[in-house]
């Protein structure tokens, strides 16, 4: 039998591409509301509303959430649920001036943990100089 | 309302479907930013087993932690909250007779109820919530063997203001 | 009521008779001269002289009172004219005794007459004979002084009533002092006159009637009243009372009329208006307000707040309440009274904030409540709500307000359902959930319809109130006809439950929109929505648009003769029911034959 498909009036629901099946939380970890919905400082979800995919850690947030957290110097880079050091998946998003200020972000506080590293040593250093 | 109004509704929620046991919301404001609590201790070192903490949550909440504090205050008897379950009702009868709140005493409470803990200063992130904050502090207290004030008490509450700064102390020994 | 008759009936007090006394002869005559059998004789000389004698008796003028007390005729009660005949002459007879006497007679009789005059019998002659006369003293000519003597004789004026009235009646009126009495008398037959004349004329509460009783009253009461009581006081001068008195009884009609002249507004308006007008009149109190209220209360309880009558009644009546009584009162203080035992009983009907939802929306003719979607489109030309403490123009609240009485609120009437709500959001999730289904089946020109209507439920609940709604709009903005795409969280009451899988081939063609997407969309990708997609198939040379459901089960035919029932509900992961129900419409257009539980192409 014929049959064609001549015209569709298709209705779809859009989803981010986590790329893991194995996703166990779908909520930001920092505002609660799932990958699909807007962050608070958001009007519509999608394009304007990106996700920042963890890359060590796995943790996904919304990127102007996580940007919020890692403006803080208290969050001195980790990530806020693991604590480990955050850095996330490039190859997930287009660059934009917000990506641009997260990278800018992160090698801060990177800087400042080498920073306080060698100051520590620094420090050590100068006890074993002065035990001499 | 709160930038992040969902979240803080969603915790609203979960406190009252799920209540914390021995822990009790004594009120809070329509904006879910300010909260009292009532928090009831087991350890057998303390003669008052209720205390009541403060607790607000600042425009950065959840980037940065609620600041929190215990107050004095007259109790009333019998007040509303949302502790019990069908399991284990309010037992009216050993609803105690303490009339009033004072500062628990603590290695970390400083006398005018300011708190120094980790987890409302540096290790704070936004994955905790303020449930974590008031199991944390019952814990605290409740594995408490230390009756003293902090060292520092005296010259700290003189210069304090309304809540504890982050950079307001110097971490005491975490061993208590 | 113990009367000094009775008094003497227990307690006999002495009378001429019973003194002892030498003049026993003189006495005798005397009482038999006094004895009434009208008209009074001239006495003789040998009574004359009895007379004198008998009036130095100690006591005489007490004795005299007693006697004339016990022997007072029995004036009884006939026609008007008779009766007072009858007085007439009784009274001419004591006064006549009087004369003689030296004395003056009234104190004793006078008081008799006064308790005849009491008399219901004779109150009720006194009535009827005003109520039948008494728009008829207008064509006399008025005697003002109240001490008018008529002239002996003379009987040269017009009209048989004013003649009568004013010559024999008064006269006799005023020589027993009953002035007030009789004052009292006609003003309440002109009440019930008045009283007649609204009952009779102005029930219609779709007319006007102040202007034409006023002129009634102006013209045919106030001129007889006037000449009637002027002549019993002559500074009477009461047309603003007797207009307050007719108004108070209109008032009273429309006020009984309250409940039914709500039902017929808009009809009713000219009622409404003139009770508005009558209630601000100058002598106008509050208690007129008080009752008004009361009375429409008790009719919404009996009337109004029951199951028997369906919620858009209920609305529709709410709206004319709000009309009618902003007419009768504008400052809002009666309807703010009035409303609220409606506003608590229709919080609990289930479905009303349905039918306000669509209300307000419905543009269409079959919107019985198109007078809310009518008050929403003017919600643009709508003012600014001024600050009570910003507002020149503001004056104190009248002072039977209610102590919570908000002026603002009252008057707008889309702002009044609301608001018996305790928040918006019953009503913004209503919206959301009817304009997603608008959304989702819409037409072209459907799209900027819903955004008007969308920006004026804004203007009315607030711009920052509709977060779903905005991203619903923005998603439709974004999609094409052939595919629409949309943020599923925020469409989570209008998509539903999956019922079936799409078959293979559908999947691949789709997976082009998906290629597509992702194109544009960097790391997002789309998941058909089967229940809310359609497709235009054609099968064997016809066009057929169906849901994916229908298109799935009639691919699964192409390359295939024959399908059964249970290969359909495995492969496609339907019910039974459903997949039965997608056959039998394919079966109806022909394109399949049943033959039993298999299905075979019929071509």
């Amino acid at each position: 039998m014929k049959v064609e498909i001549v015209d569709w009036q298709a209705v779809a629901s859009w989803h981010w591409d986590l790329k893991d099946d194995s996703i166990t939380d779908e909520l930001c970890g920092i505002c609660r509301v799932a990958f699909d919905g807007t962050c608070p400082n958001c009007k519509y979800p999608g394009n304007e509303c990106p996700l920042i995919l963890g890359a060590g850690c796995q943790h996904n947030f919304h990127l102007h959430c996580i940007l919020q957290w890692l403006e803080q110097d208290t969050s001195k880079g980790l990530c806020p649920m693991c604590r480990q050091v955050f850095e996330f998946r490039k190859d997930f998003n287009t660059v934009t001036k917000d990506i641009n200020s997260l990278l800018m972000l992160i090698d801060g506080h990177k800087s400042m943990r080498d920073r306080e590293v060698d100051e520590e040593f620094d420090s050590f250093d100068d006890d074993l100089r002065m035990n001499d | 309302m709160h930038p992040f109004h969902k979240r803080l509704l969603k915790e609203f929620k979960s406190l009252n479907k799920n209540p914390l046991p021995s822990i009790k919301i004594l009120s809070n404001n329509e904006n879910l930013t300010n909260f009292d609590f009532e928090i009831e201790i087991t350890n057998g070192l303390y003669d008052d087993k209720l205390y009541k903490l403060v607790v607000v949550i600042t425009k950065e909440y959840p980037v940065s932690p609620p600041k929190a504090k215990f107050v004095v205050g007259t109790r009333e008897a019998g007040e509303s909250g949302s502790t019990g379950t069908s399991e284990n009702p309010i037992d009216v009868s050993s609803d105690t007779m303490q009339s009033s709140y004072k500062i628990p005493i603590h290695p970390h409470i400083y006398s005018n109820g300011h708190i120094c803990l980790n987890l409302l200063g540096d290790d704070w992130t936004p994955a905790c919530t303020i449930e974590s904050i008031l199991i944390s502090l019952q814990s605290m207290i409740n594995n408490n063997t230390d009756m003293t004030r902090p060292p520092d008490d005296n010259r700290y509450i003189k210069y304090a203001g309304e809540f504890a700064s982050k950079d307001g102390f110097v971490y005491h020994d975490d061993s208590v | 009521m113990i009367s000094t008759d009775i008094i003497n009936s227990i307690f006999p007090r002495d009378t001429l008779n019973d003194i002892e006394t030498d003049l026993e002869n003189d006495l005798a005559l005397f009482l038999e001269w006094i004895s009434f059998k009208p008209p009074l004789m001239d006495p003789s000389p040998r009574i004359r002289v009895a007379i004198k004698n008998v009036v130095n008796i100690n006591n005489f003028n007490g004795y005299l009172h007693n006697s004339i007390n016990n022997n007072f005729p029995d004036i009884t009660i006939t026609t008007i004219d008779e009766t007072m005949m009858n007085i007439k002459q009784v009274y001419q007879f004591y006064s006549d005794i009087g004369k003689f006497l030296g004395l003056d007679i009234s104190p004793i009789i006078n008081y008799k007459f006064q308790i005849l005059l009491e008399k219901p019998q004779f109150q009720h002659l006194l009535i009827t004979y005003f109520d039948d006369n008494l728009l008829q003293f207008d064509d006399c000519l008025s005697p003002v002084s109240p001490k008018f003597n008529p002239p002996a004789g003379d009987k040269g004026l017009k009209g048989d009533t004013g003649d009568t009235f004013f010559y024999q009646y008064l006269p006799i009126f005023n020589q027993l002092n009953v002035g007030d009495n009789i004052m009292k008398i006609v003003v309440s037959v002109l009440i019930k006159k008045i009283k007649e004349y609204i009952l009779n004329n102005c029930v219609n509460y779709e007319l006007f009637f102040i202007d034409s009783i006023n002129q009634w009253i102006k013209t045919m009461i106030y001129p007889n009243f006037k000449i009637l009581l002027r002549s019993i006081d002559a500074n009477f001068n009461y047309l603003s009372e007797i207009l307050t008195i007719s108004h108070n009884e209109f008032i009273s009609l429309r006020i009984n009329q309250i409940f039914d002249m709500v039902k017929a507004y808009p009809q009713s308006e000219p009622g409404l208006i003139e009770l508005n007008k009558c209630l601000n009149f100058k002598n106008e109190s509050h208690n007129q307000r008080d009752r008004l209220v009361s009375i429409f209360l008790d009719k919404i309880d009996s009337e109004l707040l029951n199951s028997g009558i369906n919620t858009i009644n209920l609305i529709k009546m709410y709206i004319k309440i709000i009309k009618s009584f902003l007419i009768i009162d504008a400052k809002g203080v009666l309807l703010d009274k009035v409303i609220r035992p409606l506003r608590a009983y229709l919080k609990h009907r289930d479905d009303i904030i349905q039918k306000l939802v669509i209300g307000l929306i419905d543009d269409s003719s079959s919107n019985e409540l198109i007078a809310l979607n009518i008050e929403l489109s003017k919600s643009e030309k709508r003012k600014l709500k001024i600050d009570e403490f910003s507002d020149l123009n503001w004056v104190p609240d009248p002072i039977d307000a209610l102590p919570d009485f908000k002026n603002f609120k009252i008057k707008d009437i889309i702002e009044s359902l609301i608001s018996i709500f305790d928040s918006k959001e019953i009503f913004i999730n209503e919206f959301t959930k009817f304009f997603g289904n608008k959304l989702i089946n819409r037409s072209d020109n459907d799209i900027s319809k819903i955004l008007k209507l969308i920006n004026l439920l804004k203007l009315r609940f607030g711009k920052n109130e509709f977060f779903n709604l905005d991203i619903m709009i923005q998603d439709i903005l974004n999609s094409s006809p052939q595919l629409t795409v949309l943020s599923h969280l925020y469409w989570s009451d209008i998509i539903p439950e999956s019922t079936g899988s799409v078959h293979e081939e559908l999947n691949k063609e789709f997976a082009h929109f998906n290629k597509n997407f992702q194109k544009k969309s960097f790391n997002r990708y789309l998941k058909m929505i089967p229940e809310l997609s359609k497709v235009t198939l054609k099968v064997n040379g016809k066009n057929y648009q169906v849901d994916m459901h229908h298109a799935s089960v009639i691919m699964m035919f192409k390359d295939k003769e024959e399908v059964g029932l249970d290969e359909v509900v495995r492969e496609l992961n339907m019910n039974e029911y459903n997949a039965g129900n997608v056959l039998k419409f394919w079966v109806e257009e022909g394109v399949l034959l049943k033959l039993g539980g298999v299905y075979v192409t019929n071509d």
